[in-house]
């Protein structure tokens, strides 16, 4: 047998060199925190056998701090293109083995080329992050590779589905890549974001913080809001990622693809007939709700431990997509506030993006009053949900559960502000304000002229209640489009996304929109 | 080391020699017996298949989220409060000084926004205050009952 060709072994040698990454040390040292190598997690992510790496041997080109003497190929970031359930997917994975997964000019170059192709060829966008920051020995060169970053996360958003799993530290302005991108995964544990790091905000403000308090999963998850996902581990974050994506079409002109499931699509929703309290002072929960309509086992709540009050989140229906939001009664009456807003709207336009239908259950009893709130600025907010909604040109479909009050009402998909279908259920309750507050306003006079005030003012809200708190003057109006057993709830929406499949609504020509933030 | 071993009302006197030895040499009524301690498990790395995701399933049995005020808006000493999450009027406390509480148990009700909210326990403990009363009006965030944790 000939001897093999030396330059062949070369090549072989090399891609070892490649796989191994910062070394067997530094993998032992990731290990050890619990977390995997960025190859380990491509492995996982990806189609077993269909990841093809590209530009493995690309280098740090500098030799500031003498760190030229160093050279390890690959430069701190695994970038490729893979499969995951055999649609394309374009990913990085940042190599905490090699220079902390710094960000080098080269690492910055590996990353553009990659969102580039990305881009042309309408595949989701998949980044696994964890790096130790700028790499400071480039200097401004790190600096610029972040903007080249951060400018192709905005142009492409809307475009391609962008993902960020958050794997390890991801701080400074570095931040700002993940918080542009569509969905935000963190791992719980070992994965932190933030701006200024403990260490300057004890020496600016004093104040003493550690990491995880500062910028932790259950920080971005319950106080921050900017983290959709939690995942326990490395594993999990990435099957999380698998997962979501099967909810997304692979780029905006694609509608997202079909799931068949067993879950018969004109199922009858028994329980729901006997959800709704009778008594309206009672709450019940909106997620049981959700978890009643949706194919079984579809449902996947977005930032299910922020801004309770309202809830956001993808599911199948009849085996389609479906975003839904609602509002949760038993959490501070499901009002919206500024945080349940701003949750809102950031849903509503994310599935607007990504021709993902738009169902809503409304139970708005109105605004949080407060100096707070206003002062805070509710009414921008606010207008952003009102925004999100009318602009959205997908299919959007809206039930009224119970409370439909007010301006929190308008804007919570009602159904001139464009919602397509709008049902409500017998216990619906469509007015501007409630009983009591109404009468007070409008029969002043008559209750003050009265010798039994009380008595007046209850028999006027017991007879305004009689007139509004039901959907049939909404309905005679032409406010709503059909009242509906809730039962046949599913059914319905199914149906009326169904019909609305090919809904063309363009937009006038423009540069974009100015909504308020 | 010796010791006296009782299994199904026999007793046997049991000696142990040096347990970092290979094999353990125990000496049970004077017979002498080789044990081959189990090696320990190879240190764990992390495992290369994807572990199964647990999501939901569709149950309808959907914990109540229990609201728990962000901690940028505690005020510093009331960490253990149960806390107005919207103004309103008490309709009714349930429960007194010196109560055991449960994780999740409502312990007012709170009138607001056209629904009687129950309050419920962020931590299971005991109540050691409440400075609400039926009938009160209550600010947004207004320290109500304190629980302190067991």
């Amino acid at each position: 047998m000939s001897q093999e060709d030396p330059r062949i072994l070369e090549l072989r040698a090399m891609r070892e060199k490649v796989r191994q990454g910062g070394g067997k040390d530094r993998v032992d040292a990731q290990h050890k925190k619990g977390k995997l190598t960025a190859r380990e997690r491509i492995d996982l992510l990806i189609d077993k056998g269909t990841f093809h790496e590209l530009e493995p041997y690309v280098s740090h080109q500098g030799d500031e701090l003498g760190i030229a003497m160093d050279r390890i190929p690959g430069d701190g970031v695994v970038t490729g293109y893979g499969k995951i359930d055999g649609r394309p997917v374009y990913l990085y994975a940042q190599d905490f083995t090699v220079y902390g997964g710094t960000m080098s000019d080269m690492v910055s170059r590996k990353i553009c080329r990659l969102m580039d192709l990305a881009l042309r060829n309408g595949a989701p966008l998949v980044g696994l992050i964890d790096s130790g920051g700028a790499r400071i020995q480039e200097g401004v060169k790190s600096l610029g590779g972040y903007a080249e970053i951060f400018r192709r996360n905005a142009r492409y958003s809307g475009v391609i589905p962008q993902i960020s799993v958050m794997l390890g530290p991801c701080a400074g302005g570095a931040a700002y890549s993940p918080a542009i991108t569509d969905i935000i995964i963190m791992v719980k544990g070992h994965s932190y974001m933030f701006l200024t790091g403990p260490d300057v905000i004890r020496a600016v403000t004093g104040e003493v913080v550690d990491a995880e308090t500062l910028g932790g999963c259950e920080t971005h998850m319950s106080i921050s809001g900017t983290s959709h996902f939690a995942a326990d581990n490395d594993q999990h974050a990435l099957a999380m990622t698998r997962d979501l994506l099967s909810y997304f079409p692979s780029n905006n002109i694609e509608n997202p693809p079909m799931v068949a499931n067993s879950d018969p699509s004109d199922r009858m929703v028994e329980e729901l007939n006997s959800i709704v309290p009778i008594d309206p002072m009672i709450p019940y929960v909106m997620h049981e709700v959700v978890e009643y309509l949706v194919d079984e086992g579809s449902w996947r709540e977005f930032q299910p431990t922020w801004a309770c009050n309202a809830l956001t989140g993808l599911a199948r229906m009849g085996g389609m997509t479906v975003g839904i939001v609602g509002q949760e009664p038993s959490v501070m009456a499901g009002v919206v506030d500024i945080d349940a807003a701003d949750k809102i709207c950031r849903f509503v336009r994310t599935c607007d993006c990504f021709n993902i239908p738009i169902l809503t259950l409304i139970d708005s009893p109105g605004f949080l009053p407060g100096v707070d709130q206003e002062h805070r600025g509710i009414i921008r907010h606010g207008a952003k949900v009102l925004y999100a909604y009318a602009e959205a040109s997908v299919p959007k479909v809206s039930i009224v559960t119970r409370k439909a009050y007010g301006g929190a009402y308008v804007v919570m998909s009602s159904k001139y502000l464009g919602t397509d279908v709008t049902y409500a259920w017998p216990s619906a309750e469509i007015a501007v304000m409630g009983a009591e507050g109404a009468v007070n306003i409008l029969f002043k006079k008559q209750i003050d002229a009265a010798i039994d005030k009380v008595g007046e003012a209850k028999r006027l809200a017991e007879d305004y209640r009689k007139r509004f708190n039901n959907p049939y003057f909404a309905a005679a109006s032409g406010y709503i489009d059909d009242i509906i057993e809730p039962r046949e709830t599913r059914m319905k929406v199914i149906e009326a996304f169904k019909a609305l499949r090919d809904k063309s609504s363009p937009t006038p020509p423009r540069k974009h929109g100015n909504m308020p933030v | 080391m010796k010791m006296k071993l009782s299994v199904e009302g026999k007793t046997f006197e049991v000696q142990l020699g040096d347990l970092n030895a290979k094999p353990v040499i125990v000496m049970v009524d004077g017979d002498r017996l080789e044990v081959w301690p189990e090696e320990a498990p190879a240190p764990v790395v992390a495992p290369v298949e994807a572990a199964p995701v647990a999501f939901p399933k569709h149950s309808a049995h959907v914990p109540v989220p229990v609201w728990k005020p962000r901690k940028t808006d505690v005020i510093p000493g009331t960490e253990n409060s149960v806390i107005a999450p919207i103004p309103g009027v008490i309709v009714d406390v349930n429960v007194a000084v010196g109560d055991k509480v449960s994780y999740g148990q409502v312990v007012c009700l709170l009138e607001a926004m056209k629904m009687r909210n129950p309050l419920r326990a962020a931590k299971p403990g005991v109540v050691t205050e409440v400075k609400i009363k039926p009938g009160q009006h209550v600010h947004y965030h207004e320290q109500l009952i304190v629980i302190v944790p067991e």
